[in-house]
Parts: structure tokens; sequence; C-alpha cells
């Protein structure tokens, strides 16, 4: 048998130990790591800060939010400080952190720190979040509208092997790519097999 | 001229290979290399006390060492120490000296094969498996994070150096490969005694020599992640041209070993 088909071969089961070990990542299920739960109204053009903490590609936060009206729910990949520290840098001396305004201007200046948003459908906002890298997050939520709405939230932290998804992802390519990797040698090896069995 | 050259020289190297990496210890290693890097990686301890995206990447990378480093070096312990020692034993290396290929280049294919192959698969492997987890760590903090693998994998290799060097003075691999293992683990054991020291006697002396030997102590002060001390109480801070500085000197010393080694393969072994 041809030594580079042999190489190939070795190079393809590598290829699909590797692809193997990854789908086995992506299997391991997230383990909850702990939850809070907040209740209470949210008075009119407002904004509150609901969850915040440093998250790594390890972890996920599943967020359940119900509401008698509607919100807007954004998850900020920057610590609450920051958005504070830009708004008093901005409105120094007068602010009212509170103030949905100042708020929303902090958005329209640090748009890429918006990881994602959303607004409470039918009552209920269901999301989960997980990071790409390192970040500090801030789950803020703004009341734009006129009347003052009673909130329920519950957050959820999961952690996990690996980004599952990114995981599967990977195993999905690796493990054809191996296994057409293969290929040659199985074949030569069938072959050889066919042939021997054949003589006898 | 370069081509019958090549050509034992690719012939020693695959049978090496196919030595070494008898079906499935490659597949094994590989699958345990990517199942552990994502099973032992920590980002969250780090958290807090991470001031830098510097220590963060520094924290990760060397989160994976542990285990991972002490089945890296097992492997090629195991093929330097079996495999060439086997050989050496076995006269099979008498056979290479017939082929025309200068005995330098017929060692160079050997480790080649154990250390290259080794080192190769458990970099790619740890690295891209670290950027899936963490692409905004190992992206822009690249260079920390090869530094911590430049670092850890030094006493590894002095290990080895010294195994290779055992092997063919010795002209076994059983020996060696246990020295090798016991000096692994003497590692944490003075590490520990020079720590220890440098508090009793308030001297620094002890932890800069063992940084020449194990370049990855002198870059855990770096990034004060040197467990034993109390916060803002480590005796030496070593800056980051200090630490290359370490890093330089022991990759010295190992290079000197595999020198030495190669002296003694290409001029006095006799066989």
């Amino acid at each position: 048998m041809k030594r580079w088909t042999v190489l190939l071969s070795r190079g393809g089961t590598t290829v699909i130990a590797i692809g193997l070990a990854l789908l086995l990542v992506s299997l391991i299920p997230p383990t909850p790591m702990g939850s809070s739960m907040r209740l209470g109204p949210l008075p009119s053009e407002t904004w509150q800060t609901f969850y915040e903490d440093a998250l790594t590609p390890q972890q996920s936060l599943h967020v359940t939010i119900t509401a008698n009206g509607t919100l807007s729910i954004y998850i900020l990949e920057v610590s609450s400080q920051v958005i504070y520290g830009w708004i008093n840098e901005h409105y120094s001396g007068s602010a009212d952190f509170t103030n949905v305004t100042y708020f929303n201007q902090f958005l329209d200046s640090n748009g890429p720190s918006i990881a994602s948003q959303g607004e409470t459908l039918n009552g209920t906002f269901d999301y989960e979040y997980s990071p790409t890298g390192i970040v500090n997050v801030t789950l803020a939520v703004s009341n734009h509208g006129p009347d003052d709405v009673s909130i329920n939230f519950t957050g959820s932290l999961f952690r996990s092997v690996a980004p599952a998804s990114k995981a599967q992802t990977l195993s999905e390519f690796t493990i054809p790519i191996g296994a057409a990797l293969t290929l040659p040698w199985l074949s030569n090896h069938l072959t050889a097999k066919k042939r021997r069995s054949a003589r006898v | 001229m370069a081509k019958t050259k090549g050509k034992p020289f690719l012939e020693i190297f695959a049978s090496a290979l196919n030595e070494d990496y008898r079906f499935p210890l490659l597949e094994v290693f590989a699958f345990l290399y990517a199942l552990g890097t994502f099973a032992l990686v920590n980002l969250m301890p780090f958290m807090s006390t991470s001031t830098s995206g510097e220590s963060t990447a520094y924290a990760a990378t060397s989160s994976l060492m542990s285990v991972l480093l002490f089945m890296f070096v097992i492997l090629v312990f195991k093929n330097i120490a079996y495999g060439l020692g086997n050989d050496i034993e076995k006269g099979i290396v008498q056979t290479y000296f017939s082929y025309p290929l200068k005995r330098r280049s017929i060692l160079s294919a050997k480790l080649l094969s154990a250390l290259g192959v080794s080192l190769a698969l458990f970099l790619s492997i740890q690295i891209s498996s670290l950027y899936i987890l963490a692409p905004n760590i190992v992206a822009p903090y690249l260079g920390t994070v090869l530094l911590t693998y430049l670092a850890s994998l030094s006493y590894p290799l002095l290990i080895t150096g010294i195994i290779l060097l055992m092997t063919l003075v010795l002209r076994r691999g059983g020996l060696a490969l246990v020295s090798g293992i016991v000096l692994y683990f003497a590692l944490s054991i003075v590490q520990g005694l020079v720590t220890v020291l440098s508090v009793a006697t308030k001297s620094t002396l002890g932890l800069q020599i063992m940084s020449v030997f194990s370049p990855s102590f002198a870059l855990s002060m770096h990034y004060q992640a040197y467990g034993y001390y109390p916060s803002n109480s480590q005796p030496w801070i070593p800056s980051l041209t200090e630490v290359l500085g370490y890093a330089g000197a022991s990759y010295l010393i190992v290079f000197s070993l595999f020198l030495l080694g190669y002296l003694y393969f290409s001029r006095r072994m006799s066989l």
C-alpha cells in the first residue's frame, strides 16, 4: 500500500478523533449555576439594570421577563459603571441616572456595546445569551411608555464545557473531512482483502 | 543530490512515525487533547483578579497546562526513551547507519517524529480549541498565549534533552524514562522549597535560579498568579523583558542538551 495513502488515512482518523471529541463536548448539557429573581415596578420614562456580571463563552444567561406593558430590553456588553460614567460625563451635575433619555443617548453613542435587544411581546420576553468572549454583561430594561410597568425578572446562569453550537458545527465538518481522508486507505484495504480471499 | 538524501530521511521518518504512533495512539491523544482543552480550561476564577486582557489570556492558557502537558510529556518521553532506546537495543539504528545519510540526519528524523509531531499536534489542537472557546483572548493576545506555551514547554523539553542523552549513553530507554518522570515531578517539589526559602531568607536569588530552568515560574510571578503568596506580598515581580530573558536562558540550556545529544550520536556513539 502506498505510503501517502497510509499517511492520509492516519491524518483522517486523527481528524475524526478531534471531531468526535468536539461532538462529545457539544452533547454535554449545561449545568445551572444559579439564578436571580426580581419583582417590582419600572416607572414611566426610566430604565434600570436587572442583571450584571462578567461572563465567559462557557456561560450562558437565560432571561425571562414578564410585564404588564411594553418594555425595551437590552443586553449590553459593558458594565453598568460604564453607562453611569458616560451619563455623568455628558450630563454632569444635573443627571438623573434613571432617565430613559440619557440611556437612549448612551445607546445611540455606543451602538457596538449592544449585544442584543428586544421588546416584551404579549407581556413576555424570553432570551438566551451566550457571549463570544469574556465580557462584562449588563441587562438593562427601559420603559418608554407613559405608565409604570410591573416586571417579573428571572435570570438563570448556565455553564457549559464549550459553546455547544460552535462545537457541533465544527464536528459536523471535521468528521466527514476525516472520513473522506481515510477513504483511499479503506478502499485499498478492502481491495487487497478481496484479492487475498479470491486467491484462497 | 537533494533527492538521494531526502528519500532515506523520509524512509527513516516514516518508519519512526509508524513505530511511535501505532494505531490508535495518535487518535487517542488527539481526542484527549481536544476534549481536555474544553474540559479543563477555566476562564471564570480569573475574572475578578485579572486586571488586563493579557493576564486573562495567560490565566486561560495556563489552566490547560497541568494534565494535558503531562500527557504530552508522557508521549514524548515514551517516544524518545522507548522508541529510540528500542531501536538502539535491537540494532535498528545500525541498519540506519548503512543508509546514505549523516548520523545527525538520522537523529533528526527520529526526533522529528518523536517530538515534532507530538508538539505540532499538542499546540495546534490546544490553540485552535482555545480560539473556539474564547476568540477575543487568542486573537488579540496571541503573543501572550504563545509566550505561556513557550515558557511552559521549556522544562519538559529540558527533561526531554536529558532523556535523549541518557538513552544514548545507556543505550536503553527504561531507566531514562523513569528518571524523566521523576525529574518532571521533582520540579514542583523544588519549586515549593525554593518559594518557602525565598520567604525565610528574604532573597529572590532562588526564585531567579528556578526561573532559569522553568521560565513558566517567572511568568506566573510576572502575572502575580503564583498561588503561594497572599495578594500584594509577592517578593519578586519580574518584568516581561526579564521573563523573556529567563525563557531565552532556559531554551539555551535545552539547545545545549540537544546539541550534546547530537554530538554524542554523531561522533562518540559506537554501535
